[in-house]
């Protein structure tokens, strides 16, 4: 299958520090869900593919098409839905009001049919009954849903969500995950996110970053498999780093602690030893 | 399109600006209500109040049109671009600005009207100026939020304005290249208020399209901003005042002979009936030497009319005229008495000094029928106009006319002992048999002691 979206050798910089470096890549249907620490370059990466950063070197296609040209730019624009990482919202707006100004600027110009899709994001993420509240009334948690039901307008083919989990509370974090997991049957969808938790029930592939490069893509079984055999659990506090399993008993990666049992590795266990391996395990 | 629409209803619903409506209404309704209507003055001062409104649509307009600054990423990617967002905005805003200005100005213009009989004229270009200003202000909210970052500039450029067009009243610094001047010398004759609502319109087009040339240096938005610049700033330029209309036949009326200015006709009757108890209560004869009443000399009619305030002025004017007083000091003469006591005809005399008030302090003369008297033992400063212009009396006269003023049957010997009366010779003691009233203060200067 033809990707959506593909980047090569992509390379951003600010000022002096580099803040992607060498990128490929190529996302196709299905979610995929893109690790890595504070400054790895994903908001960047993000923000190059929803076309709102122009790369300093590297190609970028979506659709087929070349963000760099200004008409295939507003074509891509017009497929694309995109949750930022700082949405910000205009505090005197209503719920209704906002979505629907993001709706006309998506240029769903019949006002009945604007309304009805307004109606419709607002239902999918719980804030039907919010609509006449003003912006600035909302929850912090409210607002970020309230800015991921703009991105979902339309019924985007592409998906670019930054950090959309975040704030969100167990309960409406399981509704995300359920739509999203339905979004992504029949379109691509990449977020970006620190709960690897999102990683492990959502995505179908995840990329991991690190210092503006792709330090692993695979998918969360891969990511998963690389702590195979450093998961150690045990009863009594193990030395260096160590964190407590709902049972009562203590995790550690890496080096096998006297008395220990192996345990089950998960996303988070690969994604902590691909990238702080040294340090977890020391 | 769609976007326009949207704006335009969100204005439409904004509260500040229809706040700052009512408020307009308000004030200057309550102001006019006490003034007789002069669809002239009338016309300005709806004008003036409807500068709240602009200011608010400033305000707004700045709002709406910088409102993506709080949400840049999520915009950045939507196919609606930025240019389209200010243009929206452009369009909008002016449209709702307009409509709320001509909603301050329309009732205020009517009600003045309607309240008749209404002198002055009602300009209808200088209704618009009202109308264009709020468009324009909406152009200038929009092309700020474009062009500075800081949320302050709209308050800043607000306030430069007020100070421009109510400290400069009369467009002394700027003249027509100001936005508005509020204030209005009759005697200068009309404004010239179609070439400055065309003024204010193409302003309002250049704003608008150097607002939209923040989204680059376009074509069509740089000649239209160049262009609406290069006829507005020479037109303005050589703006003037209108030649005064010719002036119009004098009329005469219970004795009196009274020549409004152009337009001013209609309250020749509310002249003559402020001025009734005066004219009823002296002899025939003394009106016949009355010089006419003109209104465009400083110190004849008024050009408005402040309702309890301008009787008083005119009152003064008449009553020295009748009572032959020339003006400089007419203390303790019977003259200065019946003068007094004619004003107090038309509006009483309990403002004035209180009555063990018998030595005044010493006026100055600020001007004709002007008076500053220096600050009390209470320490207070009492500020009044005289009320006979040009005659300075004491607290003694007035005592002695109020006392005349406090006889019924006054009128009646007044009449009968006119020529006596109005002698520059005599005096108060010597009136005081014929006036029924015992006098005090004596036949003194002004201000002497006893
Ligand atoms: N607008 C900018 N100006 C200057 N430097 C920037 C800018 N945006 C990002 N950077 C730098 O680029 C690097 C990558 O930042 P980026 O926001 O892509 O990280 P991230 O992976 O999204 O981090 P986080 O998990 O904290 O969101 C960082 O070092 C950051 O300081
Ligand atoms: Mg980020």
């Amino acid at each position: 299958m033809e990707p959506t979206l593909t980047v090569h050798d992509l390379t951003r910089r600010f000022g002096r520090r580099t803040a992607l470096e060498g990128v490929s890549l190529a996302f196709g249907r299905g979610v995929t869900g893109l690790l890595g620490p504070n400054g790895a370059g994903k908001t960047t990466l993000i923000r190059v593919l929803a076309t709102t950063l122009a790369p300093d070197a590297g190609r970028v296609a979506a659709f087929g098409l070349d963000p760099a040209d200004r008409e295939q730019r507003l074509a891509i624009r017009r497929r694309l839905g995109y949750l930022p990482q700082s949405p910000g919202a205009y505090p005197h707006f209503t719920a209704f009001e906002l979505v629907e100004y993001v709706a006309i600027l998506k240029e769903i110009d019949d006002r009945r049919a604007r309304h009805d899709e307004v109606r419709r994001v607002l239902a999918e993420v719980d804030l039907g009954d919010r609509a006449h509240t003003k912006v600035r009334r909302l929850s912090g948690g409210m607002r970020q849903r309230l800015a991921l039901a703009q991105a979902l307008l339309g019924d985007p083919d592409l998906l670019i969500l930054d950090e959309p989990t975040v704030g969100l509370d167990p309960e409406q974090r399981m509704r995300f995950r359920a739509l999203l997991s339905r979004l992504g049957a029949s379109r691509t969808v990449l977020l970006s996110t620190h709960q690897t938790e999102d990683v492990t029930t959502l995505c179908e592939r995840v990329v991991v970053m690190r210092t503006g490069g792709v330090v692993f893509e695979g998918t969360p079984g891969e990511l998963a498999a690389q702590a195979a055999g450093q998961v150690w659990l045990t009863t009594t506090p193990p030395e260096g780093t160590f964190w407590r399993t709902p049972d009562g008993r203590y995790r550690t990666l890496g080096h096998r602690p006297p008395a220990a049992v192996p345990g089950e590795p998960g996303v988070e266990d690969g994604y902590l030893l691909l990238l702080g391996g040294e340090q977890v395990a020391a | 399109m769609t976007l326009t629409v949207f704006e335009l209803r969100r204005m439409l619903r904004n509260p500040l600006i229809w706040a700052a409506a009512v408020l307009a209404i308000a004030l200057e309704g309550v102001r006019a209500a006490q003034w007789w209507p002069d669809l002239t003055v009338v016309t300005l001062r709806a004008v003036t109040a409807s500068t709240l409104v602009a200011g608010a649509v400033l305000v707004a307009a700045n709002l709406a049109a910088g409102r993506d600054r709080r949400f840049p990423e999520t915009l950045a990617a939507l196919p609606g671009r930025a240019p389209s967002r200010t243009r929206a905005v452009l369009l909008a805003a002016p449209v709702v600005g307009a409509l709320a200005a001509a909603v301050v100005i329309v009732p205020l213009v009517l009600y003045g009207h309607l309240r008749g009989p209404a002198a002055g004229s009602l300009d209808v270009w200088e209704a618009l100026n009202g109308v264009a200003l709020a468009a324009l202000a909406a152009t200038v909210g929009a092309a700020l939020a474009r062009w500075t970052p800081w949320p302050f500039t709209p308050l800043l450029v607000i306030f430069a304005f007020l100070a421009l067009i109510f400290v400069n009243g009369l467009g002394e610094y700027g003249g027509w290249a100001l936005p508005w001047i509020p204030l209005h010398d009759p005697t200068l004759g009309p404004r010239p208020s179609a070439l400055h609502l065309l003024y204010l319109l193409l302003l309002a087009v250049a704003i608008g399209a150097v607002a939209l040339l923040r989204h680059g240096l376009r074509l069509v938005p740089a000649a239209v901003a160049a262009v609406a610049t290069a006829i507005a700033v020479p037109a303005i330029a050589q703006a003037d005042y209108l030649p005064k209309p010719p002036p119009v036949a004098c009329r005469q009326l219970d004795g009196l002979s009274f020549c409004p200015r152009a337009g001013y006709e209609p309250w020749v009757g509310r002249w003559a009936a402020a001025l009734r108890p005066i004219t009823s209560a002296v002899p025939p004869e003394a009106l016949a030497d009355m010089p006419a009443l003109r209104q465009d000399t400083f110190g004849g009619l008024p050009q408005v009319w402040l309702t309890g305030v301008t009787e008083m002025s005119v009152a003064g004017r008449v009553a020295t005229g009748v009572a032959g007083l020339e003006g400089g000091p007419a203390c303790g003469k019977a003259q200065t008495v019946v003068a007094l006591w004619l004003t107090g005809l038309v509006s009483g005399l309990e403002e004035s000094a209180p009555a063990d008030w018998t030595r005044p302090p010493d006026p100055i003369e600020k001007g004709p029928g002007w008076h500053e008297y220096p600050l009390t033992d209470s320490g207070r400063s009492s500020v009044s106009p005289g009320r006979l212009p040009g005659v300075v009396y004491d607290g003694a006269d007035l005592v002695n006319a109020r006392a005349l003023l406090a006889d019924p049957g006054a009128a009646v010997k007044v009449r009968a002992n006119w020529a006596v009366l109005t002698d520059p010779a005599t005096t108060t003691e010597q009136a005081a048999p014929l006036l029924g009233i015992a006098p005090i203060g004596g036949a003194k200067a002004c201000g002497e002691a006893e």
